[in-house]
């Protein structure tokens, strides 16, 4: 055997390869097809920013200018993408970002504190954090600002089914509440308890990924979970489902309102390109007022963009989304501006409340006015 | 037996504190962000704040590894037994250890938390599952690659099936069992984090998840750190049962570099 390894056998056309020399050269050949391949995939993409040529294909006919210098931006939403967010889609298919000469790419972050932390190391150019996870973000060294408002009414709830008897804040004590790491609604818990006279040590909590929170109350393994009220809809849904009455308790209603959604950008680009971050915040706040006047027309690019929502569950949560933007203050004000007075609240409430801050994190320093347009309001 | 040569250690202490040096140079040097990739000193820092803590965790973690490796050693060789010795079974078996492999248990795991409960039982379950594969595999090999004249000379002495397993297979298995043994090991540590990633309050895996969630990078590095020491300490010490167990299999793989 050995010898025949040794010397091949002749053919016509000269000495065919033995099969040691195929084994010791197959790595190599192995290895250079891959580089090949990697490198063919690898072609550099056409300038990213900026580009020339025509309006992305889905704005509508007739809206942008044909030649108009595009620039590629990315929006980083804060979780995986629901009803909510089309506030954000919305701008991209009906032309508001289009006529502003922005494209927008989309993508989602694993909750606030990763958008923060990714619009921080310039992975994205947009995002949308809570303002709490973006001052506690700053305090580790992310230098990215809060420059315009989406969610002004508080949106930290609890929800539960009827029957576990979760009515009131004080019925928290004793229970077991499934939350996610970090949790915006777990954080404020202190505050909350606080305002409202109850221990909040005396409330379990039971930590998992955010999709396995309604299955875990359901499986009875928690009595409620802390959530946006934006999980709202898909809490009734299920709860119909299973023929049982859910509850949600509002910290807003509870005495605890403050900021939570906005939109954050790094220094460097306020510093940077001010004026590109002011006519992206305008045609943002046009496409919201949009979205406002006109949901189902929303709903309908958010499903675009995510077939697999439910429909009816998605127009429910954009619903609950507009009607916590629409608060007095926005309609003396327009969409996405901020009041001292709130911001300092909730600042306060989140220095309190977020232990183990690494830094001192000032007033003026995680939050500005100076970008967000005024007085944009929907068409009544 | 061979013993490791003093040299190999130095070298690769010496490996380990130049890359550790570089690390720390780069970050300062380059102003790094300490959310992005914490310097060397700001890990250790962090993990002797609470060295307790990171103590009590990684404990959990290990007890999770721990129970689900064993429970995947023991029903793996038996479900290999089953399958060397019994044609029915293994055509009945042998699908459901595939598809119980093939599907994905990032994804089975939070229907498996909810079911079980988030505690360790679940967590254990998952590391079984993930380690059960290449236990059944790798013993089934081995139990198929006796030596057949060994196998003739039972059937000649009458020696009963039991006598034959014993005395022939089980021995000649025992390198290939030690192999996914240490296959397993690895998997067995993936499959308790992926547990701990999906639910619960303890383990390094949660001590991970609430790290990325408040931004402490050096909280999480600090984490992958004792997870990855805790790993290559249960996989050295699967290398040193198999030393004692199969001392003959160990020696032979070490000799045939030297007569090449």
């Amino acid at each position: 055997m050995a010898d025949q390894q040794r010397k091949p056998a002749s053919g016509a056309g000269g000495r065919r390869l033995t099969r040691r020399e195929l084994l010791e050269i197959a790595p190599g050949v192995g290895l250079g097809v891959a580089a090949a391949g990697l490198l063919a995939g690898c072609q550099p993409a056409p300038a990213a920013t900026p580009s020339t040529g025509g309006a992305p294909a889905q704005a509508p006919a007739g809206q942008a200018p044909a030649q108009r210098r595009m620039r590629d931006v990315t929006f980083l939403l804060d979780v995986t993408p629901y009803g909510k967010h089309a506030f954000y889609y919305a701008g991209q298919d009906h032309g508001e970002f289009g006529r502003a000469g922005f494209n927008v790419k989309f993508a989602s972050a694993q909750g606030s504190g990763d958008c923060v932390r990714k619009v921080a190391a310039k992975a994205a150019d947009f995002g949308l954090a809570d303002t709490g996870a973006t001052i506690l973000a700053r305090a580790e060294g992310a230098a990215a600002k809060i420059t315009f408002m989406t969610h002004y009414k508080n949106l930290m709830s609890v929800l539960s089914p009827k029957k576990n008897g979760i009515a009131k804040p004080a019925d928290l004590e004793g229970k077991t509440i499934a939350t996610t790491a970090g949790d915006a609604s777990l954080v404020m818990l202190p505050a909350f308890a606080k305002i409202n006279n109850f221990d909040a040590g005396k409330v379990q909590t039971l930590v998992t990924d955010f999709p396995s929170k309604l299955p875990a109350v359901q499986a009875g393994r928690a009595q409620g979970s802390f959530d946006y009220y934006t999980s709202w809809p898909t809490w009734e849904a299920a709860g119909r489902r299973q023929n049982e009455e859910m509850t949600a308790l509002l910290y807003a209603d509870y005495g605890l309102d403050m900021y939570n959604n906005g939109i954050v950008v790094t220094d460097d680009a306020l510093r940077g390109d001010p004026s590109m971050v002011k006519e992206f915040l305008q045609a943002l706040a046009e496409a919201i007022a949009w979205c406002v006047q006109d949901p189902d027309a929303a709903n309908a690019i958010t499903l675009k963009y995510n077939p697999a929502l439910d429909r009816d569950i998605a127009r429910r949560e954009l619903q609950v989304a507009i009607d916590f933007l629409m608060v007095d203050e926005v309609r003396r004000n327009g969409i996405g501006t901020m009041s001292e007075d709130k911001m300092r609240t909730t600042y306060q409430l989140v220095i309190t409340n977020y232990t183990d801050m690494k830094r001192e994190v000032s007033f003026d320093e995680f939050w500005t006015t100076e970008f967000a347009p005024r007085g944009v309001l929907p068409k009544t | 037996m061979t013993a490791i040569r003093p040299r190999e250690v130095v070298t690769a202490l010496v490996t380990i504190v130049v890359a550790i040096g570089l690390w720390e140079a780069v970050v300062r040097l380059f102003h790094v962000p300490d959310f992005l990739v914490p310097a060397p000193s700001a890990i250790w820092q962090e993990f002797a704040s609470r060295a307790d803590l990171y103590a009590t965790h990684t404990w959990i973690t290990l007890y999770e590894t721990a129970l689900g490796f064993a429970l995947a050693t023991v029903l793996g060789i038996l479900a290999a037994i089953a399958i060397v010795y019994s044609r029915a079974l293994q055509s009945v078996v042998y699908p459901v250890i595939l598809v119980l492999q093939i599907v994905p248990k990032v994804a089975v795991a939070p229907l498996l938390l909810i079911w079980v409960g988030y505690g360790l039982q679940s967590k254990a379950l998952i590391a079984l599952l993930v380690a059960f594969f290449p236990i059944v595999i790798s013993t089934a090999t081995g139990m198929r690659a006796a030596d057949p004249e060994l196998l003739d000379l039972v059937k000649v002495l009458n020696g009963s099936r039991w006598q034959e397993f014993v005395k022939i297979r089980f021995p000649y298995s025992l390198p290939f069992i030690f192999s996914g043994l240490k296959v397993a090991i690895t998997l067995a540590v993936i499959g308790a984090i992926i547990g701990e990633f999906v639910g619960g309050n303890e383990g390094l895996g949660y001590l991970i998840v609430i790290a990325n969630a408040q931004l402490r990078t050096a909280m999480s590095f600090s984490s992958f750190i004792l997870l990855s020491l805790m790993g290559l300490a249960l996989f050295a010490a699967i290398v040193v049962l198999e030393r004692l167990m199969v001392p003959w299999g160990v020696t032979e793989a070490e000799e045939i570099p030297t007569s090449l």
